[in-house]
Order: structure tokens, then C-alpha cells, then sequence
């Protein structure tokens, strides 16, 4: 037994830290190429993600903008116990998403006018006052910080603030007192109140004390502005009126002490003490308004932010059955709104070639860089380099790469996100929107885990491609390698009839396979797989037909073409992965210019089928003769109402939808497809010619089996009970303008009228004629007109009236916007946005790996060039022969792409209907916007072959003495 | 630099003089491509003594890259051991890892290829080996600086390895195989894989001329693989290669035209001799000889003609019971059928 002192050398662990970060600064161009990939790949998904969790952020906050309050809570009716809402008062004010509450006390005041109002001795709320000369209102007690809220719910004139000593009063009040005491207040005209402080009403055979009112007499109130309402707010809803008769006890009731008839006083006109009288005791139940905080909402996670503020709501409602909760009604949009960006977020998959393309380079890349680095490691083993070194080394270097790959894919999202959110057409975007966007910009927590993993793909591959290396390499390796590939000798048209059987297969897909749902998914995975060897297959014969055709133009390049040929046969290591990378490219872009513009014009062509007319109006309930007033402006040309029926057939369900039959037949916007058989003139002429006549489904002529001239009882729903009408068949239909599918049963999808409630529900609809109808049921007002302009810059007095009617909502074409900040636009604007940041990608991708593939062909094939300067080829020469080439195959590239991306745009096209939001009853429309797809094309190809320049200059510039030395 | 203690069982060297560097004992080199097996090595013995340098000449393929790799303890011997002096072990059952660590102060690599690294410059690909061992700032720069000097190159240390000449890239190399060895003393070996190879004869006049020096000045031993009468000629030592085999050893300086006359073989492991294939040819390549030891030589006569056919078919022999004449090649009597008895 022996001890011996053995002397290792363990070596330096930080070693190879440092030696990677040499190692990336000697190879910057590529490492930034392949940093660059990475960030690509990183960027998509991440740029999905961030731009639905920003714009479903801004969904909340501008509907929090747009509503100060989400809900109300007052006593129920009639319970004047209003220790219940103090006690809900507490519960939500510890709510996490609850901002604040506004409490507004309320009572009854009487108008007191010095020398024009009368004392009064009794009061009841329910009496014929008006008639005993007391004008009443509501007395609501407001702070500035209420006013200051309310300002944005209420339409006024004059001041809507608040001085002690100025009041607002409602148009409603205004309006009464003149009524009652012939005296038109206005804004500046001073009055008293006496307010009521306790609720007193005795038993009808008690005499009165008036004493038990508790009043105070409030004087010298100045009014500063006058407000009414126009929409049905929160506000507007707290502030039931009252319905009694005030003149005469036998007429039909009214409604007063409501929101407009009422004065709004500042606290400091009563003083603190009566405030807290009138709280407790007061005629009204105090309301207490809630605003939500959008920011918690926002916080606890955007996208059920409306579930969340749902759920306040309840927690009130649910905690005592004394409250009556007002609001929320119109956070079913804002839910909307939502879901829709979260289903947007499956246009991911639609951007899915360009990640797998970034990532498939990224493997190759990282490959060859590890393979070109065989003879350095080789270096490194010489010079006591351990495995484990060596290895860490490239993991490092991997490591540094990705990261650096990641904060490029940040900074790409960054800058591309807000591009989603702000495109409104294709390749365009709004600027202003654009910063709007940038400045609340939020990346999810699981995106930027998701890209972490992107990230991280790079190590992995390096791990994989190192260790597979450092075994096999060997100490003593040359530094370069040097093999000649055998010029491929197969014809192309192998490779154009591989193209032709996968192209048909792509064309017939979508045909034979319905793209809905998951199936559209599906689809456009195999899509995605069909793209991929589409491009292989197109760029390996499109090299071969370049080879075939330069062989035969030997006159145009003379001794080139010998060299051009074989080149072009040969290097299929180098040169197909770039063919197929920028024919991916190229093809993604025009192709998803295709699939964009057809996208918006199927949309747009929907939208206004869905209106139905030229215009579309929306009021509240109003005489079938209103229609008479539109002639008076200028461009109306006709018009219809349209009345709507809940209708029966035994247990069948549908819609009757009475109409004036030659108003509509003239300014519909009909389609050939719309009726069965026969021209929209046709049928609807018919239509008019027979008083019962109705047109239904197809789908239920043939349910119920019936043809033209067979009659029809109907139970229809009438102005106050079902009636039975008899119709008479004249004619079926598949669909109409202005109200969607015929028969619901037909629809595969949620059609557009759907999102703005266009399109009837049940089993669908029939046409009927309105006056038939009128006779039959006594209904005599809708809500709904068409009409016809000549066109809506002649008709826009008549519009303008329309946009200025308080409960009126006004469709034209021009107010249906793709823009983001609709539901059915958002999809399109996401669409849009994702081909302009595919455009930028793919040509990011197309230059770097210009840059990474003809840099290392040009380094590899350095011999060669050097032995033709050798041979007494000049500079010029190897400059305009391997420019020449590769500037060629660019162009092969080009050509090959632009004739798949039509193929693919297509089919793309198709699918893009089956995973968006909107079902298209009219059919796609294919457009190709060949105006943009050339300048997009020409535009990146210019710049690809720019970036061939480059290369072709080092092959120039090949010290021929200096290679043929080390060869 | 770590000291590790490392106990063994036996020590299997404690014969071996301190003067040997490195021993090879009896290796076998076997590799397998592709379902065949190419013998590299066949039975090499020889060891590298302390401050001497060894050239290893040979035609190509004849095993010396090997060799050298298995000297190295780059590539493992199939059978056969690796003795490190460093070590004072047989190398060839030691882990990857530890042949690393043992090898960045023991054995230098210099190749015809260079092996330096494109974008680092001269001062830092001699810098290289130290740092990647691990050896401290202040150490490794004084050793450098030495190094740099020792081989001439102050002027171009900050030149990329890219830009020196052919001589100078050799000289890199040369520093750089040197790094880790020049504070160790004595006991280092630089593994040369034609040193000289690319180079014109003057520049690697020159460069043979710095390893001699270095040799003297450090006390490095050189193992060189070499066809160049040239580095041949400046050794102590020269060993002939053949098919795997040495063939022949050569004291001091030699001539490749008269290796006849200076070579010495060396019985193996089974007291199998080499036959120098170029006696051989003179001698119109026989393949049998007559050897026999009379007055202190061994005399081998080449044999004409097939020797064991020629006895098999002439040998005939009598009957020891009848007296016939029994045909060669049989062994049983035709007359009276007794069998032939030795």
C-alpha cells in the first residue's frame, strides 16, 4: 500500500462563461440572426396574448369611463325601514371591488314662489296636488363629488355644479310648475322649497298635522342648470316616479317625483342634521350608487372582470331581500366585448407557420453554428478543454442568446401589440390609438412564461446538438471542411407533380371538410403541415427549372451558365432551407393579405346585408305614420316600419315581420340567393298584390309541406292578446335583408346581424304585410323603420335628426366600423393587425436567414471563388456571378410563393370563417388585393435581394492567394 | 492546482525508472467501421524518456496518429496499458474527467493544423490553455510573457492568429502546448503531429531549432510524428512505425537514406522481432529464414523455394516391420499396414 500526491489541474469554472461571451462577439451576425429567429417565434404568441389582455383592459376601463355607476341599491318599494341599505352599505364598501359608493338621501319638497304659490295645510304624496296648486319634487341631496359624477349621466343646460345657494332641477320640474303655477322657470330664476323632512301620511280618517312633516323651508335657491334624460342610465333607473293623477282623479295616471322631476340640492343648503333626518325618515329610501374599480377588476384578472362586478351585485342582493338592486344591465357587453378578445386569441393559430418556421430555423441554425464550431472545439480539447468545459461554454453562449432572444420578443411585443389594437385596414394603422395602446400595455404572467419556454428552446437545441458533437470531435480536426456536393441530377417535374397532389388536396379540403370549431382547427394544422411541404416541394423544382432554363440561355450568360447549372443543381444543404424559409415567408405574407382583404369585404358585404336597408332605425315606440315625416328631408326616398310578431304553428315558434312589401322590395339590399325561385321584385310585388300574402322559410315549406297559394293560420301575438290570422302563401325565401337567415335551423354559425339582436331568434321568420296586419292584430307602433336614401351624404339632415333623437339608435354603412372597439370589428382588426406583423416578421426572417444562409455559402464555397479569381476571373465578375445566383433563386422564390400564397389564401380564407366569431350567410367573398400584394411582395422582394448583395460582395472580395495557401 | 491523494493497491511501476515520461507497454489499437475491424496498433511498446526528444517516422496509415492520440490518452488503447509519470498510474482505465485534468501540466498538444483559435490573438491563444486550467491572473501572465518571448514573438503578440505566417502560427502553438508545463519540472511531453509539416524547410529549420532550445531550456520531452528527414535528424531518439508495428529504433540523428545502418529492433512482449520491410526487399522478400546464434550473432538465412511443401512430398520413409518403402505423406505401411511411428 502506497499514498501519492497526484497533481490535477481542476480547472477554472468561470471559465466558460467568459469564453462564450468571447465566442458571441466574434460571431455577431450570426448570433444576432439566430437571436433575432428566436424573438420571432417568441413574439407571436406573446403579441396575441398581450394585445387581448390590453384590449380586454381597456374594454373594462372605458366601460367603467363610460358608466359611473355599475348599480343602485335602495330599499324595495314601500318599506321604510332603511336601516337595511346602511346595513348593506358596509357589506360592500369592504368590497375589494368596489371604488366608492354615493349615497343620495331623498325626499319630497314643495315650490314655494313668494306671492305665487299658495300656503298649503295637507299634503299627501298620492293627492290631486297639481289641482290644489302644490307643485311637489323630489328633493335629492347631492355633494359636489356627485355632481361632478352625474355630470357625465345626464344631459343639461346651463352649469351642472353646485355653489350653496344653486340648485339643478330637471326638465320635467320645469315643465309642471308651469302647469300648475303658469310661471316658466329658467336657468337664474330663483326659488324655495319647503322640504319634507319626515314621511307623515295619516290614516285617511285622522285629520292632518302638518306639523309631522317635519319641514323646513329652504329660500332663495338659485337655478343653475336644467338636465334631463336621454339614456337609461343607473342614475336615470334609481329614481322611480310616482304614478298619480294630479289634475283630474278619473284621467290616466302619470309619472312624477321622478329623476327629472326633481331638484338637486347641496347638502349645506339643509345642514347636517336635516340630511340625516331625511336619510332616516325621509319619503324616499336613500340610494346608494356603486362604482366598481376598474382597477382591482382589472387586477384580479381582466377577463372576468364582469363576472366579478356580477357577483358585488348578487353578494348585495343576496344579503337582504329588502334591497332592490338597479344596474348591470349592460355588463352582458362589456362580457361580450371580452369573450370576444379571448376568442380572438385563437388567431394564434393562424400565425402558427410563421412560429414553427422561426423555430425549425432556429434548430437549423444553432446546428450549423455548432457544426461549424467542430474545429474550435477540436482547439479547445488540445488546450486541456474538458467536456464539461467545452459544454458549458455553448450552453452559455445558448443561454446569453436566448435571453437576449427573449428581450427582443418583449420588445418585438411591445411594439407590435398595440398594432393589433390599433389597425383599421390592411397594413394601416391609427397612430393615435397606437400610443393609446402602448401606454397600457400589459403582458400577462402566462405569456411571458410561455415565452420563457420559447426561450428556452434554444439551449435545448444546443444541448442537443453539443452533446452530440464534443464526442465525435477529435483533437487534431481541421479547422474547415471541405466537401463538394453532387450536383442533383432528378427532374423537377417529380417535384411539380408532389406540389400539384398536395396543393389539390389543400383546395379540396375545406370542401369536402366543413372548417368549424375544433374541425377549423384541425384544418389548419394540416394546413400548416401542407404549407411546409407546398413550399419544400415548390422551391426544389423551381431551383432545378432556374438550372434547366439558365442551361439553355447560353447565349445571355455565356461561360456563367456552366458554373450557374451545376451550382444550381448542387447545394441543396444551403440553399433548399432557404428557398423553402423564403418561400414560407413570402407565401404567409400574400397569402394572409388574401385571406384579410377577403375577410373585411365578406364582412362588410355581411354588415350590410344585415342592415337590411340603406338605413336602419332603432326608437323607441312610435306611430307607423312616422315614416311620413322622413320625406321631408332631403335623399329619403321610402321608407317602412316593421313591425315584429312572436308567432305560433302548433309549438313551432317563429317571428311574422309585417312590412310595407313595395318600400322594402325598392330600398332592400337584396341578394339573387335572398328568395326561392324568383326575383326580389317578383315575390315582393306578389307580395303587396295579395293583402294576407307571406313569405316563409324554405326550411318550412318543406316542414310543413306546403307551396305557394296553400293558406296558413298563424296565432300571432297582437297589441293585447294572440290572435289567429289566416295568410296565404305567395312565395319562400333562404334569407332577407335587414333580418338574416330565414330559417335558424340553416344557421351553422352566429351570423352578424346576431351581435346588434338584427337577427330574429326562434325558428326565424316570414314576411308579412303591415297594413293586413295592423287590421288583424291592432298593433299600430314599433320600434323599428327602414329606409332608403339616395345616398347618405344627401340624407345626412335626415341622419343627423335621427343621431340627435334621445332613444333613437341609427344603422348605416357607415356606422357599422371594423374597429377594434366593436365585437364584430374586433376579430377583423386582429386579423389585420396579425398580416401587417406577419408581413414584418416574415421579412425580418426572409433577411436574417439571407443573411445566415448565403453568409455561410459564401464562406463555405471561398475555394471556389478563390480558384475562379486564380483562373483570372476579375472582382466584377465573382460579384455578378454569385450575385447573379443567388439573386436568381430569391427571385425563384418569389414567383413559386406568390403562385401558392393565391392557392393558399384561399383555402386560408375559408378556414379563417370557421375559427372567427361571425358565420357569413351570403357566402366568402375572395378578394385579392392585388394592389397591396404587389407593393407588399415588391417591396420584400427588393429588400431580399438587396441583402443577396452583401454576400456577394465578400465572394468578391476572396483573397484568392490567401484560401488556395490554407486549402 | 490541486493535490489530490489517490491510494492504490500495488504499485504496479515502482521498477520503472524516474526517468520515464510516459511507457506504453504491449497496446493494441482496434477500431471498428462498419463491421471491420482496422488493427492501428499491434503490440507498440516504448517509453518517452525525461527531457529527450522522440520521433515516431512511418508511411501513412501506419498507425502514427494513433499513436500519438493514445500517448495522449485522446483515444484509449483496445488492450495494452499507458503509464503517466505524473500519475505513476496506467492511464487507460482512468475516467474521462480525471485524463482531462491530469493532462492540461503534463502533456502538450502541437499539430501541423495549429489549432489556434481565429479571433483570439497570439498573447491570448498562448493565454488560453492557462486559463481554461485555471491558473491564476498574475501566474499565467508572467508564464505568457515568458513563453511569448522564448519563442520570438513580442513584436506580434497582438496579432490575430489569422495574420501570422505559417512559422509564427507554429510558434503560437508551440507557446501554447508550453504554457501549462513551463512551472512543472521536468516531466512534461509535447505531442508534435507533423510540427513542421506545412512549412517551408528554413522556417522549419527554425522552429525544430526553438524545440531543441525549449527542450533544453525547460527539460520538455517531445514526442514527434513526423515524414520529415528534417525533424528525424534533430531527435534523440527515432522510432520506426510500419502497419502498427514498430519496426526499429534509432539512436540520435538520423538519415532516412541509411536507416539500415542505424536501426535497432527490439523483441515485443512475446519475443516477436520486426522484420525492416526495406532488408527485406533487398533480400527479394523472402518469407522464410534459417536462423541460428553462432559467435554471438544471430544469422538469418533467407529460404528459396516452399521449405514444408518441399519436405512433405520428398520425405519418404521404410517400413520399420517389413522393410517397404512407405510414399510421403503417408504414415501407414502399404505392404504390411503397421503405422509409421516417430
Amino acid at each position: 500500500m502506497a499514498k501519492k500526491d497526484k497533481t490535477l489541474m481542476k480547472g477554472n469554472r468561470m471559465w466558460a462563461g467568459g469564453y462564450a461571451l468571447t465566442s458571441l462577439k466574434t460571431y455577431k451576425v450570426r448570433n444576432m440572426g439566430i437571436a433575432l429567429i428566436l424573438a420571432i417565434s417568441i413574439a407571436i404568441p406573446t403579441t396575441v396574448f398581450a394585445w387581448t389582455e390590453t384590449g380586454t383592459r381597456l374594454a373594462v376601463e372605458d366601460y367603467f369611463n363610460n358608466n359611473a355607476y355599475q348599480f343602485s341599491v335602495q330599499n324595495v318599494p314601500g318599506n321604510p325601514d332603511f336601516s337595511h341599505l346602511f346595513d348593506a352599505q358596509e357589506t360592500f364598501q369592504e368590497n375589494p371591488y368596489v371604488e366608492y359608493a354615493h349615497i343620495t338621501p331623498s325626499t319630497v319638497g314643495i315650490l314655494r314662489i313668494d306671492g305665487v304659490t299658495s300656503e298649503w295645510e295637507a299634503y299627501r304624496r298620492t293627492g290631486l296636488n297639481y289641482l290644489l296648486g302644490i307643485k311637489d319634487a323630489r328633493v335629492i341631496i347631492v355633494t359636489p363629488d356627485i355632481i361632478d359624477v352625474w355630470s357625465t349621466e345626464l344631459t343639461y343646460t346651463g352649469d351642472f355644479s353646485l355653489m350653496p345657494g344653486q340648485i339643478l332641477v330637471g326638465q320635467r320640474f320645469i315643465d309642471t310648475t308651469e302647469e300648475v303655477t303658469g310661471i316658466a322657470l329658467e336657468i337664474g330664476s330663483t326659488i324655495g322649497v319647503d322640504v319634507l323632512r319626515d314621511f307623515y301620511e295619516p290614516r285617511a280618517a285622522l285629520p292632518f298635522d302638518p306639523l309631522e312633516l317635519n319641514r323646513q323651508i329652504v329660500r332663495n335657491l338659485t337655478i343653475v342648470g336644467i338636465f334631463d334624460v336621454v339614456r337609461p342610465t343607473v342614475v336615470a333607473q334609481s329614481y322611480p316616479s310616482t304614478f298619480r293623477n294630479n289634475w283630474d282623479p278619473l284621467g290616466a295616471p302619470t309619472g312624477v317625483l321622478g329623476l327629472t322631476d326633481s331638484i338637486l340640492m347641496l347638502t349645506d343648503d339643509l345642514g347636517e342634521e336635516s340630511v340625516d333626518t331625511i336619510t332616516n325618515r325621509g319619503f324616499f329610501s336613500p340610494v346608494g350608487f356603486i362604482r366598481g374599480s376598474a382597477q382591482a377588476l382589472n387586477d384580479a384578472g381582466a377577463a372576468s372582470a364582469a363576472y366579478n362586478m356580477l357577483s358585488v351585485k348578487n353578494q348585495v342582493q343576496e344579503s337582504d331581500d329588502q334591497l332592490s338592486v338597479v344596474g348591470l344591465d349592460n355588463i352582458a357587453n362589456l362580457q361580450a366585448h371580452i369573450a370576444t378578445y379571448l376568442a380572438s386569441q385563437v388567431l394564434i393559430i393562424l400565425a402558427l407557420p410563421i412560429m414553427v418556421m422561426s423555430l425549425m430555423l432556429t434548430i437549423f441554425t444553432s446546428e450549423t453554428s455548432v457544426s461549424q464550431k467542430k474545429g474550435e472545439i477540436s482547439a479547445l480539447r488540445a488546450k486541456g478543454a474538458s467536456f464539461n468545459q467545452i459544454f458549458a461554454s455553448f450552453i452559455w453562449e445558448s443561454l446569453v442568446l436566448s435571453l437576449v432572444g427573449l428581450g427582443l420578443g418583449i420588445g418585438l411585443t411591445v411594439l407590435m401589440a398595440p398594432l393589433m389594437g390599433s389597425s383599421i385596414g390592411l397594413l394601416t394603422f391609427d397612430i393615435v390609438a397606437y400610443g393609446e395602446f402602448l401606454s397600457k400595455l400589459v403582458i400577462p404572467v402566462q405569456s411571458m412564461a410561455l415565452a420563457t419556454a420559447i426561450a428556452m428552446f434554444l439551449p435545448a437545441a444546443y444541448l442537443f446538438h453539443v452533446s452530440r458533437r464534443i464526442d465525435v470531435t477529435e483533437i487534431g480536426q481541421p479547422s474547415t471542411k471541405m466537401n463538394y456536393e453532387i450536383p442533383e441530377e432528378v427532374s423537377y417535374r417529380y417535384y411539380a407533380l408532389g406540389l400539384a397532389s398536395v396543393l389539390a388536396v389543400l383546395v379540396i379540403m375545406p370542401i369536402i371538410i366543413v372548417p368549424s370549431g375544433q374541425t377549423a382547427l384541425f384544418e389548419i394544422m394540416i394546413f400548416t403541415l401542407i404549407l411546409f411541404g407546398a413550399s419544400y416541394l415548390g422551391s426544389r423544382a423551381m431551383r432545378l427549372v432556374t438550372a434547366d432554363v439558365s442551361e439553355r440561355v447560353t447565349r445571355l450568360l455565356g461561360e456563367k451558365k456552366l458554373y450557374m447549372t451545376q451550382s444550381l443543381r448542387r447545394r441543396k444543404g444551403q440553399f433548399i432551407p432557404l428557398l423553402v424559409i423564403l418561400t414560407l415567408t413570402l407565401t404567409t405574407t400574400t397569402m394572409m393579405l388574401i385571406q384579410t382583404a377577403s375577410f373585411q369585404d365578406t364582412l362588410t358585404n355581411e354588415a350590410n346585408y344585415a342592415i337590411g336597408s340603406d338605413v336602419r332605425i332603432e326608437s323607441d315606440e312610435m306611430p307607423f305614420d312616422w315614416i311620413d315625416s322622413f320625406t321631408a328631408y332631403t335623399g329619403v326616398e321610402a321608407a317602412t316600419p316593421v313591425v315584429k310578431s312572436l308567432s305560433y304553428i302548433e309549438d313551432e315558434a317563429f317571428y311574422v315581420e309585417a312590412l310595407n312589401a313595395t318600400a322594402y322590395r325598392d330600398i332592400g339590399h337584396f341578394k339573387e340567393t335572398s328568395f326561392v325561385g324568383a326575383t326580389s321584385d317578383e315575390i315582393l310585388t306578389n307580395l303587396d298584390a295579395t293583402p294576407n300574402g307571406i313569405i316563409i322559410s324554405e326550411y318550412y315549406g318543406t316542414f310543413w309541406n306546403v307551396s305557394v297559394g296553400d293558406a296558413l293560420e298563424i296565432r300571432c301575438t297582437g297589441g293585447s292578446s294572440p290572435v289567429y290570422v289566416d295568410f296565404v302563401i305567395v312565395g319562400f325565401m333562404r334569407s332577407a335583408p335587414g333580418f338574416g337567415m330565414a330559417s335558424t335551423r340553416d344557421l351553422l354559425g352566429t351570423p352578424y346581424g346576431a351581435y346588434f339582436d338584427f337577427h330574429p331568434g326562434r325558428g326565424g321568420f316570414a314576411l308579412a304585410n303591415l297594413e293586413f296586419f295592423e287590421d288583424e292584430t291592432g298593433i299600430d307602433t314599433t320600434r323599428l323603420f327602414f329606409a332608403g336614401v339616395t345616398s347618405l351624404d344627401e340624407a345626412s339632415e335626415f341622419i343627423q335628426f335621427l343621431e340627435d333623437r334621445a332613444w333613437t339608435d341609427v344603422y348605416t354603412e357607415e356606422f357599422i366600423e371594423f374597429g377594434p372597439d366593436t365585437i364584430t370589428g374586433l376579430f377583423l382588426a386582429g386579423l389585420q393587425g396579425l398580416t401587417m406583423i406577419s408581413f414584418i416578421m416574415c421579412a425580418a426572417m426572409g433577411i436574417a436567414s439571407i443573411a445566415l444562409f448565403l453568409g455561410s455559402a459564401v464562406s463555405e464555397r471561398e475555394p471556389e471563388y478563390a480558384l475562379f479569381r486564380a483562373i483570372g476571373g476579375t472582382k466584377k465578375q465573382v460579384i455578378s456571378l454569385v450575385f447573379g445566383e443567388f439573386a436568381g433563386s430569391v427571385m425563384a422564390a418569389v414567383l413559386v410563393s406568390l403562385a401558392l400564397g393565391v392557392v393558399f389564401g384561399y383555402t386560408a380564407t375559408l378556414l379563417t370563417f370557421g375559427i372567427s366569431s361571425i358565420w357569413p350567410i351570403l357566402g366568402k367573398v375572395l378578394t385579392y388585393p392585388l394592389l397591396v400584394m404587389f407593393f407588399t411582395i415588391a417591396l420584400e422582394c427588393v429588400v431580399m435581394v438587396i441583402a443577396c448583395y452583401y454576400p456577394a460582395r465578400r465572394a468578391g472580395n476572396t483573397n484568392p492567394a490567401e484560401v488556395l495557401r490554407n486549402m | 492546482m490541486n493535490t489530490i491523494e489517490v491510494e492504490e493497491e500495488l504499485d504496479l511501476y515502482s521498477d520503472l525508472p524516474d526517468d520515464v515520461v510516459v511507457s506504453v507497454n504491449d497496446c493494441y489499437k482496434i477500431y471498428k467501421a462498419q463491421e471491420l475491424e482496422v488493427v492501428a496498433l499491434s503490440g507498440v511498446s516504448l517509453q518517452i524518456l525525461e527531457g529527450k526528444i522522440m520521433a515516431v517516422v512511418g508511411p501513412s496509415g501506419s498507425g502514427k496518429t494513433t499513436l500519438i492520440n493514445t500517448i495522449g490518452g485522446i483515444t484509449k488503447a483496445t488492450v495494452g496499458k499507458v503509464y503517466w509519470a505524473n500519475l505513476r498510474t496506467d492511464i487507460t482505465k482512468l475516467s474521462e474527467r480525471v485524463l482531462t485534468e491530469a493532462r492540461r501540466n503534463f502533456i502538450g498538444f502541437h499539430f501541423q493544423l495549429n489549432n489556434l483559435l481565429p479571433h483570439l490573438n497570439a498573447w491570448q491563444n498562448v493565454e488560453l490553455a492557462a486559463r481554461i486550467a485555471g491558473v491564476p491572473r498574475a501566474i499565467r501572465k508572467d508564464r505568457v510573457d515568458r513563453l511569448i518571448k522564448m519563442v520570438g514573438l513580442e513584436e506580434r503578440k497582438r496579432n490575430k492568429a489569422t495574420t501570422l505566417s505559417g512559422g509564427e502560427k507554429s510558434r503560437v502553438a508551440i507557446a501554447s502546448a508550453l504554457v501549462n508545463l513551463i512551472d512543472t519540472e521536468g516531466k512534461g511531453l509535447v505531442l508534435c503531429d507533423e510540427p513542421t509539416g506545412d512549412l517551408d524547410p528554413e522556417t522549419g529549420e527554425r522552429i525544430l531549432e526553438l524545440f531543441q532550445e525549449l527542450n533544453e531550456t525547460i527539460g520538455t520531452s517531445f514526442f514527434i510524428v513526423t515524414h520529415s528527414q528534417q525533424v528525424a535528424s534533430k531527435a534523440d531518439v527515432t522510432v520506426e512505425i510500419r502497419d502498427g508495428v514498430i519496426s526499429g529504433f534509432h539512436q540520435a540523428g538520423i538519415d532516412l537514406d541509411e536507416l539500415d545502418t542505424t536501426r535497432i529492433v527490439r523483441l515485443d512482449d512475446k519475443h516477436r522481432l520486426p522484420m525492416p520491410t526495406d532488408l527485406l526487399d533487398l533480400a527479394g522478400d523472402p518469407r522464410e529464414f534459417r536462423i541460428t546464434y553462432v559467435d554471438k550473432r544471430f544469422i538469418l538465412e533467407p529460404q528459396t523455394g516452399d521449405v514444408i511443401d518441399a519436405m512433405r512430398l520428398k520425405k519418404s520413409r521404410t517400413c520399420r516391420v517389413c522393410g517397404s518403402e512407405i510414399p510421403g505423406g503417408k504414415f501407414i505401411c502399404p505392404n504390411c499396414g503397421s503405422q509409421v511411428t516417430v
